[in-house]
């Protein structure tokens, strides 16, 4: 009875004992709150609100309305302001350097229209000397491709003055014949098997695309002589269809988006055969299978070990100086290698450049 | 007298007088748990027990004690206790949640500016002091559907003293304000991070999607806490065209005990 008591004393004890825990560092915050700000005026909702202040010169996309009549060339158009109620029917023509504005009042009146390059109109008037209720108005020598403003004001039979009309119109663009840039040639990049060619595209705003062109004979002239290998916006090209040797020429143009093409930037590239020497840089060479060291230094007949992509072939040290030019034949191919012959031990060939 | 000799030489009596002197050494252990500092340091609080261990893994730290006797928080109507030592650790941070703030409308087209406040009360008991960090949840903050404000971007390193917009731009910026905004938003009389004065509607910043510290202190704030007030301003300038539209912000405001 008594150690029953006691196991109980301890286990009561001990459980007495708590165990805790700590957690760091506690946060409040608020997310979500917003600040909201109204911002009236022009909304390009198309509708001229002139309780937001807009108006054709602060909100034109609103505060006008399309010409019925288009001019020739491209980019032009006529705008108008509609804010008076005395005239309607409004109607103009724009071509390259002239502009035909027509309108009609409710009554006879008499009008008054000023234009310019700004709202001082300052570039002409045209006054009427009868009372009309149709009107028209035709304005030459205007500069091509320029926004102009104008002011229609009238008088009806009766003297009341009528709330003007403002408005603005954008002559006609004349066409572009003026061609792009022609593209910048930064590099070339000759590997294995590839040509690699980048450029940096003409800044011309209207630059559409380039077009390269290739030819074994000659730099091509023009965007449509040679072989079409690229065309689109990207600036740089990797010539694949090429053959080890010979000889590419490259011209590059530019397109606008009208259709004008740049004059070509030529480059020409041509695949080499590399040779790479062990003695300087041994490691190119830890795989290199050894084959038997040849006796015969000037012809010696070698087969490739394997038709991988990379065969070796390994020449024995003891050619040294009467290596000064070395042909190697292998095959119908015929490789000739140039350069310090004495420090040569090993190289390798890419099958490919044959 | 040899009866109570012979009690005292058996091993219920040991053990009954290993039970006593372990209840004795309790209040002790009280005494040894009390607040200690010297000139430099001050320690909180401090506990004797069985067995304490700190653990961690990649993505938690826990700190742990065992021994402790009726450790654990209470309350009655008036009183919250929070027995024991880690218990005593405990600190507490709140922060009031205001109303969005609607800016007074501004034109778009001939430009303007507005300027709005918004309140946050942070209480905390923490002795350490806390942090308070304000960011917005988008770049540029201030954006309707087709348009926005440019976050303002102060000419140097520092807040600008004033909120300074250029005609041909609008920007949206703030300004915290109270007695524990940041060094950063304090100001000398012309220039910010600099002196000790903290003048209404000066020393502008920008948002963004990154928090920046703007109040905050090293003691607790508790009970009466403090208030530090976020003046907003959006501006745009006279020759530059704002789309019209309904702008909005989301404000992200954190209070971090330290």
């Amino acid at each position: 009875m008594i150690k029953s008591s006691r196991t109980l004393i301890l286990l009561g004890f001990f459980l007495s004992l708590t165990f805790s825990t700590f957690i760091g560092k506690i946060q409040a915050g608020t997310d979500g709150i917003n600040v909201k700000l109204g911002v009236n005026g022009c909304d390009n909702n198309g509708i001229c609100e002139a309780s937001n202040g807009e108006d054709v010169n602060s909100c034109p996309n609103d505060c006008t309305v399309i010409p019925l009549g288009t001019g020739s060339g491209s980019g032009g158009g006529g705008t108008f302001s509609i804010n008076s109620s005395n005239f309607h029917d409004l109607v103009i023509d724009v071509s390259l350097t002239d502009a035909t504005i027509e309108w009609k009042t409710a009554m006879p009146t008499l009008t008054v229209l000023k234009w310019g390059e700004s709202t001082d109109y300052v570039s002409g008037t045209i006054g009427g000397y009868f009372f009309f209720r149709d009107h028209k108005a035709e304005l030459i020598n205007l500069k091509s491709n320029t926004r102009y403003y104008f002011s229609i004001s009238g008088q009806n039979i009766y003297g009341t003055i009528i709330q003007p009309y403002v408005g603005t119109f954008v002559t006609s663009t004349p066409p572009d014949t003026t061609p792009p840039s022609k593209p910048k040639i930064t590099n070339k990049i000759i590997s294995a098997d590839a040509i690699k060619l980048t450029w940096i595209n003409p800044s011309d705003i209207d630059f559409d695309y380039v077009r390269l062109m290739r030819s074994e004979k000659s730099f091509p002239k023009t965007p449509f002589t040679g072989k079409l290998i690229y065309e689109n916006k990207r600036q740089y090209f990797t010539d694949l269809n090429v053959t080890p040797v010979k000889k590419y020429y490259y011209s590059l143009f530019a397109r606008d988006k009208t259709g004008n093409f740049s004059l070509g930037a030529e480059v020409f590239a041509q695949m080499e055969i590399k040779i790479v020497t062990c003695d300087l840089d041994p490691s190119l060479c830890a795989d290199i299978p050894s084959l038997s060291p040849q006796t015969d230094n000037r012809n010696i007949p070698i087969t490739f070990p394997t038709l991988k992509s990379y065969s070796y072939i390994t020449v024995p040290s003891t050619m040294t100086a009467s290596l000064s030019m070395l042909e190697i034949k292998i095959n119908s191919f015929k490789i000739k290698i140039k350069g310090i012959i004495s420090t040569l031990q090993s190289f390798f060939i890419n099958k490919l450049n044959f | 007298m040899k009866a109570l000799h012979s009690f005292i030489k058996s091993r219920n009596a040991r053990f009954i007088c290993f039970v006593i002197i372990i209840l004795i050494s309790i209040p002790s252990r009280s005494i040894l748990a009390e607040m200690m500092q010297s000139t430099g340091y001050k320690i909180e609080s401090d506990s004797i027990n069985i067995e304490g261990k700190n653990s961690s893994s990649t993505s938690y730290i826990l700190d742990d004690t065992a021994g402790e006797l009726s450790t654990g928080d209470s309350n009655s109507t008036n009183f919250y206790m929070h027995a024991g030592f880690w218990q005593m650790q405990e600190s507490y941070i709140s922060i009031s949640t205001p109303s969005d703030l609607a800016l007074t409308s501004i034109q778009g087209l001939s430009g303007g500016a507005t300027e709005g406040t918004l309140d946050w009360l942070v209480k905390t008991d923490n002795v350490a002091g806390y942090t308070m960090t304000i960011a917005s949840s988008t770049t540029p903050s201030l954006q309707s559907g087709s348009d926005s404000f440019a976050d303002y971007a102060p000419s140097g390193g520092n807040p600008d003293y004033t909120f300074t917009n250029t005609a041909a731009n609008s920007s949206f910026g703030f300004s915290p304000e109270g007695t524990e905004v940041t060094q950063r938003y304090k100001d000398n009389g012309s220039i910010c991070n600099t002196g000790s004065s903290e003048a209404s509607g000066k020393c502008w910043d920008g948002l963004s999607t990154t928090p920046k510290t703007i109040a905050g202190s090293t003691t607790s704030n508790h009970t009466a806490g403090n208030t530090t007030t976020v003046r907003f301003r959006a501006e745009s300038g006279a020759s530059h065209i704002q789309t019209s539209g309904d702008y909005t912000v989301s404000i992200i405001i954190t209070a971090m005990t330290l």
